[in-house]
């Protein structure tokens, strides 16, 4: 699972070959949710574009516009909601940091988590375009990994 | 635990015509020892809080230390 993350300092995020990109209109932000719209960078034919779609990916032939965030590793190729995705629309999700909960009984302890050095990296994810009724929503999933999730 | 790429894997992942086999190689967790986490505030789960209090250490309440891989 991975339902919030961080980019604080946007500024320093870095990658090759890409077009249209303004870091300087990126503020920093330190709880990224669900629904929001993220930035994201993905691969157009030869050109690689910075672009924000909406975090919570719905399949392009789904009937309603529920978004799911996160796409597990071990079942990505098989289940329909993300094998086509995965095959033809992957990006990169920049990040520098992200939460997650500890569950104790009732309580769930937040811990944020980041590199030592503090450096932005790079989320493994999938994107795709719903359509419905003349509106449009291009919406993406961040990838995780372990049993536990799927 | 989302998958973190390293910088080297950018181009295979973004390469249109990288077929599933090797996609899935890059998909692992990240070195352990490169992160660091602590404990935060409550306050994250207000998806309308967004400042860098957000990121204060705080004593957990839980009184163990999560181990993330």
């Amino acid at each position: 699972m991975c339902g919030r993350f961080t980019l604080k300092t946007p500024e320093r995020i870095r990658f090759d070959r890409i077009t249209e990109y303004d870091v300087e209109n990126l503020v920093p932000r330190y709880n990224i949710a669900p629904s929001q719209d993220i930035l994201t960078i993905l691969q157009r034919g030869e050109q690689r574009e910075a672009t924000f779609l909406q975090w919570g990916l719905i399949p392009s032939w789904s009937k309603e516009a529920k978004g799911i965030i996160n796409a597990c590793v071990e079942t990505i190729d098989q289940k329909p909601s993300f094998s086509d995705s995965f095959q033809r629309r992957r990006c990169l999700i920049p990040a520098d940091g992200f939460y997650e909960w500890e569950r104790h009984g009732k309580i769930s302890q937040p811990y944020y988590f980041q590199m030592k050095d503090e450096s932005p990296f790079a989320f493994a994810g999938i994107w795709d375009r719903w359509q419905s009724n003349g509106s449009a929503i291009t919406s993406c999933a961040i990838i995780t990994t372990t049993a536990n999730d799927c | 635990m989302p998958v973190i790429l390293g910088s080297e894997s950018y181009d295979l992942w973004l390469n249109e015509d990288c077929r599933s086999a090797d996609l899935k190689d890059l998909l692992v967790p990240f070195t352990a020892d490169a992160m660091t986490s602590h404990a935060v505030s409550y306050d994250v789960n207000n998806t309308k809080t967004d400042d860098e209090r957000l990121l204060r250490p705080v004593e957990p309440n839980i009184g163990v230390t999560l181990s993330l891989f």
